[in-house]
């Protein structure tokens, strides 16, 4: 450490500086100027404004949407995470034996939906899926396995399925090569033992592998729970922005969006952001309590 | 040994169906970005078409393409030099220097991290109204300077590289802690800050939420909204449609191709430390 004259400003708090004020504009303004309009009626609209107490946080409370867009946050994350973790884990597995050939193409390659922005893995998907003129259904069609063009994304269950494979596509790969590294750094001493005491890869994977790369499980899950909550991108563009079909791919994000920027009421907009903000809290102070207790 | 050739063909079955996912995709739009709009709406397209060159002067008469290329490079590149910069700076600050309320300020930074940028959305629009930078590129480049990842990363990097007694021998010459900065601690720290930009700039080129919220002018756009522009027309052309999703894919596979070292590393290292 570096002792400063007396006397002097001390030079750390310059280096600091530009960061921490960038910080307060950026990030902390912003974030507690959304709290206080959280508790007007500001509209831009109808030009109402002013402060009207917990009135946005009563509306929110009895708001269907509310339940609706954080029931359909939780369910996409719900059905991409498990398939995603064991796909990951399975990988990562492969990828640590040292006889896998191949091992940086297929890194690579199953690393790189995750670079291509969301909007254009949407768009993608919108032609692929589409209705008349949908890839898919063309080849269904042309092979004779379908007498009509399905309509995949207008249907709930349908459309809620094939978000969560993107979600699924988009992610495992980044997910395998966290965990990959997480192995790595798990003693070989530990599992050589483990070998002349004659335990199977299977008892190895549960017994020592797993326990010991659980912090990086621990941060992948609670790093795609923060990232599930604040899903927005794929169900936006791939629906018309308003999470059709009815409403089953409408997420806390985008309702708080279309309520913000769309119908213009900024002030219940922003008690949404806090019932968001309020929800990422619960959520991953749940896990983080859960991981933590497993873990002992 | 068939138990062991049984699991082989397994893992490698296993490894080249991934593959296979992760692939199909991109060789879909591939070939489907050389059909023409009328093929792609009515036949099955396996092999690659003759339309490639039209469907790319349609793609350019439906949006400007480039433009939003070169309008997601103006901000991205900016976005990531200061927060390069100015989070090396903090990250030194924090590292090599004793302050009163150093490790309070340190944790409230750490926290922000946490609170995802969504949640302000508002609030950061409401600011930018007030400061008449709403619909300009500052919007984007600006908070670069409010890095927290960078922050975190790079006190990690300069702890692991820079030893203090290189600083202090440094101070013994007379050297200021302006010139330490730029002339020592910069340059040591030259892999981790390529690294840590790498990842910010794919996350600054794909970001999506920010520049739809704080641009309204179409042609001020950058590539990710700039492409879902594309679905919100009437009667979609569709291989004009594939193209602008090739070519957007492309640019970051050139990209991926330039950079996947620093790419792989900041992922792994980002788990170490996680």
């Amino acid at each position: 450490m570096i002792k400063m004259r007396k006397g002097r400003i001390n030079a750390g708090y310059l280096f600091i500086l530009p960061f921490i004020l960038g910080l307060v504009v950026f990030r902390l303004i912003p974030f507690i100027y959304t709290a206080t309009l959280s508790f007007t009626s500001n509209n831009m609209i109808t030009g109402e404004s002013g402060f009207v107490g917990f009135a946005n946080y009563q509306r929110l409370l009895k708001d269907d949407n509310f339940y609706l867009s954080l029931w359909n946050t939780v369910k996409l994350w719900a059905m991409n995470i498990v398939p995603r973790l064991a796909v990951a884990l399975l990988c990562a597995v492969i990828f640590v034996q040292s006889d896998i050939k191949g091992r940086g193409f297929f890194k690579m390659v199953f690393y790189f939906p995750n670079l291509v922005n969301a909007a254009t893995v949407a768009v993608l998907a919108s032609l692929i899926m589409g209705w008349q003129t949908g890839y898919l259904n063309r080849i269904l069609l042309s092979l004779g396995w379908i007498e009509e063009p399905i309509y995949w994304l207008g249907f709930a269950n349908s459309a809620q399925t094939i978000v969560a494979v993107l979600l699924w596509w988009m992610w495992f790969g980044y997910s395998a090569v966290m965990f990959a590294t997480g192995i790595l750094n798990v003693p070989t001493e530990y599992l050589e033992a483990a070998t002349v005491d004659g335990a199977s890869s299977w008892q190895k994977f549960w017994r020592i592998t797993f326990p010991l790369i659980r912090p990086t499980v621990a941060y992948v899950f609670l790093t795609t729970l923060i990232g599930g909550l604040q899903n927005f991108e794929i169900p936006r563009v791939i629906t018309d922005g308003l999470g059709s079909p009815s409403k089953s791919l409408l997420t806390m994000t985008m309702q708080m969006y279309i309520l913000a920027f769309r119908s213009m009421q900024y002030g219940y907009g922003s008690a949404y952001a806090m019932g968001i903000f309020v929800i990422t809290a619960i959520f991953a102070g749940m896990s983080y309590g859960f991981i933590n207790r497993k873990g002992e | 040994m068939t138990g062991r050739k049984m699991a082989r063909i397994f893992t490698y079955g296993f490894m080249i169906l991934l593959t296979f996912i992760c692939l199909i995709p991109f060789l879909i739009m591939m070939v489907n970005a050389t059909q023409t709009s009328a093929d792609l709406a009515g036949k099955m397209t396996l092999f690659p078409g003759k339309n490639t060159v039209t469907n790319y002067k349609n793609l350019m008469e439906l949006i400007p393409f480039w433009r939003y290329v070169v309008n997601s490079v103006m901000v991205t590149i900016p976005n990531v030099l200061i927060s390069a910069y100015f989070g090396t700076m903090a990250a030194y600050g924090f590292e090599k220097f004793t302050f009163r309320g150093k490790n309070i300020l340190f944790a409230i930074s750490m926290l922000m991290m946490v609170i995802p940028g969504q949640i302000s959305l508002i609030g950061l629009h409401q600011v930018y109204k007030a400061i008449g930078l709403l619909n300009t590129r500052w919007t984007l480049i600006l908070p670069g300077i409010a890095n927290v990842l960078t922050v975190y990363w790079m006190r990690g990097n300069i702890y692991q590289i820079i030893d203090s007694s290189i600083l202090e021998a440094a101070t013994i010459d007379g050297c200021g802690q302006v010139q330490i900065f730029h002339r020592i601690v910069l340059p040591l720290c030259k892999t981790g800050i390529m690294t840590i930009s790498i990842m910010n700039f794919v996350h600054v080129w794909n970001d999506y939420i920010n520049p739809v919220t704080y641009i309204t002018t179409n042609s001020k756009q950058t590539l990710s909204v700039g492409i879902a522009l594309l679905k919100s027309f009437d009667r979609p052309d569709l291989g004009a449609t594939y193209m602008a999703v090739a070519l957007s894919t492309i640019v970051i596979l050139i990209f991926y191709l330039v950079f996947s070292s620093q790419i792989m590393g900041g992922v792994t290292e980002g788990s170490v430390k996680g």
